[in-house]
């Protein structure tokens, strides 16, 4: 079963995901901030990550720092999924290595599960 | 010889009370400022180690030992005035924390340079007395000649670099200290240059060195100014009245000195008299208009300011206003596509009827950020290789929806996969082309958006094909069709057709504009036609091939 960490703070959100993803036969790992994002993503290596980029406390581009420099986990891919529409902050991400920088409002969670097998296979 | 005589002492005696005047006046402007002190003691060093002796040489008569001590005292001062020079420099750039080591070792070098140049013959070899140079000439050591010179130019150099690399880096108000500082310097060498290398060089002479020597003078101002004034004037304006001084002073000097004639002088006294007339009011012309230009500048850098404001208020609030729009999306999309078991169809229609509303607040989001994006030119375009076809087909998929809704059609006429050149080669009909793919989805998605919505009955056909180099994408409906009037309208932000305003009142009217915007962008273009009403209407992008 492949496994895909969303790191996303608002609740309501993350569970519609997860609901979804589950259906679809992902195991799904949650976390509402950077910390525990990087501290599930060393635990549990997932296989994607979801990473939204406005979190409470530090943003989601000092994950995707973070996450380039340890060795354990900087393979992983990661799509980021954010509803902050910035040019700039969207450029960061694709220097950062992000794969992709999804608008989340133009999504249907059916076309993001679509796009991520796309990356797992 | 006489006038040029008289002339001297007139300069002489000018400069030695303006350089009082400015030391005087920076010191009792700040006199617990540390910058001011440095500025104070660095003048006085200047006039006595530098003017007073050759005012002395000119007036009194010296003993041979004076006339080799003397020397000797000016180089100490030379030493000791760039102790000065130094600390009032870092003092002035608010940087006496950062060189710690220079702040002691500049000092200590001056000092043990002035002490050896006064008590020992290590620096100066001897003087001769000469006509030229206004009275003496002094011949250095080789090895004087190298530290003393090293030492002042080594200074030099460091100081004018920290004040250019402060005016490169610093903000407006201290942007214009710095900036007086480095034109004194500029036009102190500039005329140092002309008197003290080329004349000497050039006419073999060194009469006219003191014009070198006082033009320190300017420097001295220009930095007096600029540390005692807190609103300082543009520099402009400085130079401007300088210049207007400047032929004030020689023309006044002129009718004074080298004119005999009663009538002449009084007739060059009314020419100085309409100069000076004219000089002011150019003077306050040029202010004026700096004042003006500097508002204006204000006023631009507010605008700026409150531009980006605009953008930052409108992502973040884009963002909130995405948030819940994501979710409501999100679970009718799943309740629609059956994820929580089958729900009756009466059901299912209302539910769509949701979904689409909360498609078109999406929608209407994203085009309110792109249209600010467009109008304060931050949309900038990420340039691809890429098929068109696929775009296409895209912008179409994501309509399905809302056509089905309104029991439409939407066709795509896609081109021949390949035809054959005459050659009997394979040609594919659609290249790829260098474009912003999303924003050319974007465009297209607007386009045929705004055919359904003006659709009621029929359809939309969408074409695309090669046409003289150039690739063209037709979208023609079967709708209520376009008047001249909105036909001229159509593209712009913010307005609807007459049409639009009758049967419909969905959407701010953005699509057009914005599609336009994306397509010019790409130094394509786009145009509607239309019969009339009730005719339908076709659009045309035209995307030159990259």
């Amino acid at each position: 079963m492949k496994k895909i960490l969303i790191i996303e703070d608002e609740k309501i959100l993350s569970s519609m995901y997860k609901e979804k993803f589950e259906m679809e036969g992902f195991e799904i790992f949650e976390a509402k901030d950077v910390i525990d994002g990087l501290k599930l993503a060393k635990k549990e290596k997932p296989d994607l990550v979801i990473l939204d980029i406005l979190l409470p406390g530090e943003n989601g581009l000092s994950f995707l720092k973070a996450q380039k420099n340890e060795p354990s986990i900087s393979k992983i891919p990661i799509i980021v999924f954010s509803n902050l529409d910035d040019p700039k902050t969207k450029e960061k991400a694709d220097e950062l290595g992000a794969k992709k920088y999804l608008i989340k409002a133009n999504y249907e969670p059916r076309e993001l599960v679509k796009i991520i097998k796309k990356y797992l296979e | 010889m006489a006038t040029i005589f008289q002339l001297h002492q007139v300069i002489l005696f000018l400069t030695i009370s303006i350089g009082l005047w400015l030391a005087f006046w920076v010191y009792f402007a700040g006199k617990t400022k540390k910058t001011n002190k440095y500025f104070f003691w660095m003048v006085l060093l200047w006039l006595t180690g530098e003017i007073v002796p050759y005012f002395l040489f000119r007036n009194v008569l010296l003993s041979q030992k004076i006339l080799f001590f003397l020397p000797k005292l000016e180089i100490a001062f030379v030493f000791i005035f760039f102790i000065f020079f130094y600390l009032f420099s870092i003092n002035f750039l608010k940087e006496t924390n950062k060189f710690p080591l220079l702040n002691k070792l500049i000092p200590c070098t001056a000092i043990v340079g002035a002490f050896l140049s006064i008590f020992t013959n290590l620096f100066l070899e001897r003087v001769e007395l000469t006509e030229e140079r206004m009275g003496l000439n002094l011949i250095l050591t080789p090895g004087g000649k190298i530290i003393w010179l090293g030492f002042v130019i080594i200074i030099t150099l460091f100081i004018l670099s920290r004040f250019l690399l402060n005016y490169f880096r610093t903000l407006r108000e201290n942007k214009l200290r710095f900036q007086y500082f480095l034109i004194g310097v500029f036009i102190w060498a500039i005329i140092n240059l002309v008197f003290n290398v080329y004349f000497p060089i050039i006419y073999n002479t060194f009469r006219y060195a003191y014009f070198g020597n006082y033009v320190i003078f300017v420097f001295f101002g220009f930095t007096a100014y600029a540390i005692v004034k807190r609103e300082l004037f543009g520099i402009k304006v400085v130079l401007t009245a300088l210049l207007v001084g400047l032929i004030a002073i020689l023309l006044f000097l002129d009718a004074v000195l080298f004119t005999q004639t009663l009538g002449i002088q009084i007739l060059k006294g009314i020419i100085l008299v309409i100069f000076l007339f004219f000089g002011y009011s150019l003077i306050k012309s040029v202010l004026r208009e700096i004042k003006l230009r500097e508002e204006l500048g204000i006023a631009y850098q507010e605008l700026k300011k409150l531009d980006e404001a605009k953008m930052e208020f409108l992502s973040i609030a884009s963002h909130q206003l995405r948030t819940p729009l994501t979710v409501i999306k999100g679970y009718l999309s799943m309740i629609l596509d059956g994820d929580y078991g089958k729900i009756p169809e009466k059901v299912q229609e209302k539910m769509k009827d949701v979904y689409l509303s909360s498609e078109r607040l999406i929608k209407l989001v994203n085009d309110l950020l792109s249209a600010t994006r467009i109008e304060t030119g931050k949309m900038e375009l990420k340039l691809k290789k890429a098929p068109i076809e696929p775009i296409i087909e895209q912008a179409i998929k994501e309509l399905e929806i809302k056509v089905k809704e309104k029991n439409l059609y939407l066709r795509f006429e896609k081109p021949p996969k390949e035809s054959k050149l005459p050659t009997g080669q394979a040609k594919k009909q659609l290249p790829e082309m260098l474009i912003d793919s999303e924003k050319i989805k974007e465009a297209i998605y607007n386009i045929i958006d705004n055919s359904i919505r003006y659709t009621q009955k029929g359809g939309i056909t969408i074409k695309c094909k090669m046409q003289n180099s150039k690739c063209k994408i037709e979208v023609s409906d079967t709708g209520t069709g376009l008047t001249e009037d909105e036909l001229s309208k159509l593209f712009e932000s913010f307005s609807r057709g007459a049409v639009g305003s009758r049967l419909y009142s969905e959407g701010v009217g953005l699509g057009l504009y914005i599609a336009r915007k994306f397509i010019e962008m790409h130094n394509g273009t786009i145009r509607a036609e239309s019969e009339g009403k009730g005719k339908g209407s076709s659009f045309c992008i035209e995307l030159a091939m990259k």
